[in-house]
């Protein structure tokens, strides 16, 4: 994985291989972009203050003036739903971010390593196994504090231990890989057999992973903040923007409807980018006329 | 090359003994008492079925056997490879003893070019990128291959069996090395680019003067390809000699009977092609006295109670057998 080892992400073979992918995921590729790019712009090309409240413009259908229509306070929804991209999707990804490499590490440390680590790890990823994520994350959040942050740190320790589970599995399987002995056999130090042949290799199949948990890590969060653990009041995270919505679902459904789809696409999108990603990476998977 | 060093013997195994101990059991003798001795330029082969040790020699010879426990001592260049550390040995593992494998699909690492893999061997030994890369190219061409420089730039699984054998050839002598260790090299490859292959390696470790061990179980690979033959059997040599002699005067029961189980062109088609019946031992069931006195066809009492020493009958021709074949060739 490119954050681990830092390479071979963005090569040649990268571009070489977007040229080939099919429209349906040039698409896919091109949306996830097109959100990303949302959560770090977005404050910038939101049209109106998210925070400015009008109450002579409270709940207003969506229109040519207002996209998604205005909240029950008069605020342009379509700007919160702008804004709140950043908190909603950097987020998820600092958890991720968090979950892949604290798993990597882990898990690495637990296949290749002494077999007492192997199993204080592991025994701890049992217990954390043992709840559910939600629940685990929704005592830890509690525990600090609601807040945004507390629900990303409280998410970011619950995550892990599926990564390392999943490291340990790929790292256990590829060490006794032909290639890792032939390797062995040539000089290869202990440290570059794990970070140049083993990890890559291992590490390849995390990519899928990580998208299909973009979109779990994402309904979590939005989850927390709805029921009010996560981001508070004026904050304009995705799952918050629901919540504020609800009581007036009936009045202006666009307040729900709206963030609430999304989310929901946001999900779709990343899962699907899934697929397309490891057809990118697995350099053995072939397409017609590649060469 | 000074006199002395053609002298010495490249690699010289004496009395090498190999246990491992299974978790909970008791310790299992893999390697019986093996003494064999390659000199520089020269090619042996180490022959016999599967589960005769041949692999594990090999493997003894890089220490890369995982809790095993040696005796006797693997000379290499006159240095005890038993008692080398692991720096010493990453040094020695392909740099100056390299090796060649069965199956070039699995043991080419799947998501690494080529080149880099080629390059790799030299520059975990610091030699810069550039001249490792000239190198690998100048190899490269050398090994037959028309466009090196695309070669570099294509995963292994781009690649046919014949073509992968070849880049697993260029892995192996880019470091050049004294001793190249070639475990079944055609063994996963057709007839036709078996010979391409073994012709390329004879050609190359003549202008290379490579000393090559080659792991086969295909007398008629052998034949063509080695100087020296030691037979092994259940971990231990049971006859060595030059090719000559082993394939014209074949002595121990054993080589005569895999030389028997070869098909020729003017054989009886009516007749069962002969075979060698029962199986190999498992090292722990090992019959007492010959270890091939369970399947000899030529057994007495002696040979199952008492092991046989080694009889030397030329210069380099010895065999571990009571009653030895006299009928000459098959």
């Amino acid at each position: 994985m490119s954050l681990i080892t830092g390479k071979s992400f963005i090569s040649n073979t990268f571009y070489k291989k977007v040229k080939w992918l099919s429209f349906y995921e040039k698409f896919i590729f091109a949306a996830i972009i097109v959100i990303l790019l949302t959560a770090i712009f977005g404050g910038r090309l939101a049209p109106y203050d998210p925070y400015y409240v009008n109450l002579e413009d409270s709940l207003l259908p969506p229109s040519s003036k207002h996209w998604f229509g205005t909240d029950v306070n008069g605020r342009d929804l379509f700007s919160r739903v702008l804004v709140g991209a950043s908190s909603s999707l950097l987020s998820t990804l600092a958890v991720i971010a968090f979950a892949a490499i604290v798993g990597t590490i882990l898990g690495t440390g637990a296949a290749l390593g002494p077999r007492w680590l192997d199993e204080i790890i592991m025994r701890i990823s049992d217990v954390a196994f043992a709840f559910p994520a939600l629940i685990l994350s929704l005592g830890f959040a509690a525990a600090l504090g609601p807040s945004l942050s507390s629900a990303v740190i409280a998410l970011a320790l619950t995550w892990w231990p599926g990564y390392a589970r999943l490291v340990r599995t790929y790292v256990i399987e590829i060490k006794y890989r032909e290639y890792v002995d032939a390797a062995r056999m040539l000089g290869v130090s202990r440290n570059r057999l794990i970070f140049r042949h083993i990890l890559p290799n291992a590490l390849i199949n995390l990519y899928v992973q990580i998208t299909i948990d973009v979109s779990a890590v994402l309904l979590v969060i939005s989850g927390l903040s709805f029921i009010g653990i996560g981001a508070q009041a004026p904050s304009a995270e995705w799952g918050a923007l629901v919540a504020d919505g609800r009581n007036y679902i009936l009045a202006g459904s666009w307040t729900v409807v709206i963030p609430g789809a999304v989310i929901c696409i946001t999900a779709v999108l990343f899962n699907l980018a899934g697929d397309a990603l490891r057809v990118i990476n697995d350099p053995t998977l072939l397409r017609k006329g590649e060469k | 090359m000074s006199s002395q060093k053609s002298n010495q013997p490249v690699l010289e195994v004496s009395d090498l003994s190999i246990s491992i101990t299974p978790k909970n059991d008791s310790p299992i003798q893999i390697i019986n008492n093996l003494n064999f001795t390659i000199n520089s330029g020269e090619r042996v082969a180490i022959v016999g079925e599967s589960g005769s040790g041949k692999t594990v020699t090999a493997m003894a010879i890089m220490q890369l056997l995982d809790g095993a426990h040696y005796q006797g001592s693997i000379r290499f260049l006159g240095e005890d490879l038993v008692k080398k550390n692991e720096r010493e040995l990453r040094e020695i593992r392909g740099g100056k003893i390299a090796m060649i494998f069965q199956d070039s699909l699995s043991t080419l690492n799947p998501i690494m070019k080529i080149g880099q893999q080629i390059t790799e061997v030299l520059m975990i030994r610091g030699v810069n990128r550039t001249s490792a890369r000239n190198r690998a190219l100048t190899l490269l061409s050398e090994l037959g291959f028309e466009k090196p420089l695309t070669i570099f730039n294509h995963y292994p699984h781009q690649f046919s069996g014949g073509m992968r054998q070849r880049v697993m050839i260029a892995i192996a002598l880019i470091a050049q090395p004294q001793l190249l260790i070639a475990d079944e090299p055609t063994t996963a490859l057709d007839v036709r680019i078996q010979a391409e292959v073994m012709n390329l390696l004879n050609d190359l470790a003549e202008k290379k003067r490579l000393s090559v061990i080659l792991i086969s179980h295909d007398m008629g690979v052998v034949a063509g390809f080695a100087d020296r033959v030691v037979v092994m059997y259940s971990g231990r040599v049971v006859e060595q000699g030059g090719v000559q002699e082993i394939y014209r005067k074949p002595k121990h029961p054993y080589t005569r009977a895999l030389l028997n189980s070869i098909p020729t062109v003017n054989r009886d088609p009516a007749c069962d092609l002969p075979f060698i019946k029962g199986i190999t031992p498992e090292p722990q069931n090992r019959p007492s006295g010959c270890v091939f006195s369970d399947r000899c066809t030529q057994v007495q009492d002696l040979c199952k109670t008492t092991s046989p020493e080694f009889t030397r009958i030329a210069s380099r021709h010895e065999y571990a057998c009571f009653f030895p074949g006299n009928d000459g060739a098959v």
